[in-house]
């Protein structure tokens, strides 16, 4: 354990209150005559036990009074002529109740100025807990999150490999079939069913011939991968291609380590899938009514722009990942801090919003956004220590070169949400600020400004980018059964709801 | 000539009998640090002996005078009911200059 203390102010304060004496106005910017231990059960964790010294209580207590005298309203006496020890004896609980207040907000402060660590949590700090004493000093004690200590490693002149890709017409074309895909129609189809069809399923999940989970009249898409919010079944279009309506079709899968159900974790569980209907999709045609529908294009070549820029947008956030990546793990090899479960457990909802966000920017769809949103889910925890190490280094690099998100950014941020989504940027932003991700966001700037510091003193390698093909249809359930945390995408704005319905 | 003279009673006060509080206020402060003399609440029933007696036992201090008064109660009314608060006693006993007594 690691204990530190931090009593060279002391001498400084009797000096200063020698000199103080003299000018009695100087005395509220006195700082306290503190007493601070700090102990590190982890990296990440630091418990903190204060000790106020009783004058500075003392002090505490007599400006208080001083304040409350002429105001005192004692019975027997006009306001303000009450001597000043009936006073004292009448409102003793309410001044220690007071100066408690301030005592505390003023030694937090002080202790945040004076100690090395940044804080990234709230003192955990239980306020009923903490008196103060008739006599003798005051002590209290809370717990605090902060950022790891860590030698910084060197990144100027990283040599990183850079993911680089000239999209063709024919990855524009595949992009706009699937765009083209939110505003198809599912139209019947009689035949067995084929990759890329929709089929209408009630999805039973079972374990040891128990049910767990019955989801009814869900639809979903073959596509190469079907995954749960819990797992994964890998050969998904093989199990369905050739179904028809009145099939039955089973398969096993494992759950992960992350399940909502803690008793089935890792367990094999099977799951059937009764076809209801199989239909197919129907692209809508290229008119000029539908081009303005879609978003004020006004030929098709200017919508073949308009994914091309989503493309390369997408490209830049593969990029950005892939270096991230490169640039975290160049910096974390020397970096093995323990994070603390609970700490884990708490950033990793936000973890998960902060990503859903970044998709959204570099122009996903809803729909993809969800397939990403359940593998990231699926391990949670690994994932978000790995980016809560990233995010610590990034955040020292911006404090270290004095990196900060100006409000015109947020503006750019916001603008460029709204255009991926389609819908206005007062509303984004109104979106936003109500869900309380403004930090969120702000994070984000910060973390990307870095990145193109990083990458400016980078030395790059090119390499040829193929994007990842879009094989998962993702499934908003726990199929292991248990309480989960809700899905983030649930609470986003639907704008993709025709893949679905 | 005394306005009120207390009734002849076989009943023997006691102390905390006699003196019922000490009476707080902005005058007794300054009759407590001018004239060392301080105003108590007493028995309606306690004459300026009983008081003396009582004083000097209670706070340990030598008694030179007490002057009484006897306050009427005031008229009360809420809505047609008509009352009066209590009648009661004031006493204000002068120290000796060697002694003090620390109301609170």
């Amino acid at each position: 354990m690691q204990r530190e203390k931090f009593m060279a102010d002391e001498e400084l304060d009797e000096l200063q209150a020698d000199t103080l004496t003299a000018e009695p106005e100087g005395e509220e910017d006195k700082p306290l005559n503190l007493e601070v231990e700090v102990a590190s059960p982890s990296d990440c964790e630091r418990h903190v036990t204060v000790t106020v010294s009783r004058e500075d209580i003392d002090r505490y207590m007599n400006d208080a009074y001083s304040e409350l005298m002429p105001s005192a309203n004692v019975p027997g006496f006009r306001i303000g002529r009450a001597p000043r020890k009936l006073v004292e004896s009448k409102f003793k609980k309410q001044i220690a109740e007071q100066i408690k207040g301030s005592l505390l907000l003023d030694s937090l402060s002080q202790i945040s100025e004076e100690q090395s660590f940044t804080a990234i949590s709230e003192p955990d700090l239980n306020l009923d807990a903490v008196e103060v004493p008739d006599d003798g000093p005051m002590t209290f004690e809370f717990d605090i999150e902060v950022r790891p200590e860590f030698d910084m490693p060197k990144w100027k002149g990283a040599k990183i490999e850079r993911p680089v890709r000239e999209f063709t017409p024919a990855d524009v074309d595949l992009h706009l079939e699937k765009m083209l895909a939110r505003y198809g129609q599912l139209v019947p189809h009689d035949g067995p069913a084929s990759e890329g069809d929709y089929l209408t399923v009630n999805i039973t999940t079972s374990h040891d011939g128990k049910q767990l989970e019955k989801e009814e009249e869900h639809v979903l898409r073959i596509r190469q991968k079907l995954s749960f919010r819990d797992g994964e079944v890998a050969d998904f279009a093989k199990l369905m291609v050739g179904a028809k309506a009145g099939d039955r079709r089973k398969v096993d899968f494992e759950l992960t380590q992350d399940a909502p159900n803690e008793d089935l974790r890792g367990k094999k569980i099977n799951v059937e899938f009764e076809v209801l209907e199989v239909k197919k999709l129907k692209l809508p045609e290229l008119n000029e009514e539908f081009l303005s529908e879609m978003g004020d294009f006004k030929t098709e070549g200017d919508l073949r722009d308009a994914i091309n820029d989503s493309l390369n947008r997408q490209l830049e956030y593969e990029q950005q990942q892939k270096i991230r990546a490169q640039i975290s793990s160049l910096l974390t090899k020397s970096a093995d801090w323990q994070l603390p479960p609970g700490l884990l457990k708490r950033q990793s909802s936000r973890e998960l919003e902060r990503t859903v966000m970044e998709l959204r920017r570099a122009g996903f769809n809803e729909a993809e956004i969800r397939a990403r949103e359940n593998t990231l889910r699926q391990n949670s925890a690994a994932s978000t220590a790995r980016s809560l190490k990233e995010h610590f280094i990034l955040e020292r690099i911006a404090e270290d070169e004095n990196i900060e998100a100006q409000e015109g950014d947020f503006e750019k941020e916001v603008l460029l949400i709204a255009m991926q989504s389609g819908e206005s940027p007062r509303r984004v932003r109104a979106q936003i600020e109500k869900r309380g991700l403004m930090d969120v966001l702000q994070n984000q700037i910060v973390e990307r400004k870095v990145l193109e510091l990083v990458q400016e003193h980078a030395k790059f390698a090119d390499k040829p980018y193929e994007p990842e093909a879009f094989d998962v249809e993702a499934v908003n359930l726990a199929a292991g059964g248990g309480e989960g945390p809700t899905s983030v995408s649930e609470s986003a704005p639907e704008t993709s709801e025709s893949t679905e319905s | 000539m005394p306005r009120h003279i207390p009734q002849a009673t076989s009943i023997i006060l006691q102390p905390h009998q006699v003196i019922l509080k000490p009476l707080v206020t902005e005058k007794g402060m300054h009759r407590s640090t001018r004239n060392n003399a301080y105003a108590f609440e007493i028995n309606r029933l306690a004459t300026k002996q009983d008081v003396k007696r009582a004083v000097e036992e209670l706070f340990e201090v030598r008694v030179l005078k007490v002057h009484t008064q006897n306050r009427k109660g005031k008229p009360r009314r809420t809505k047609m009911q008509l009352g009066h608060t209590k009648d009661w006693k004031k006493a204000i006993v002068t120290l000796d200059d060697e002694h003090r007594i620390e109301l609170f």
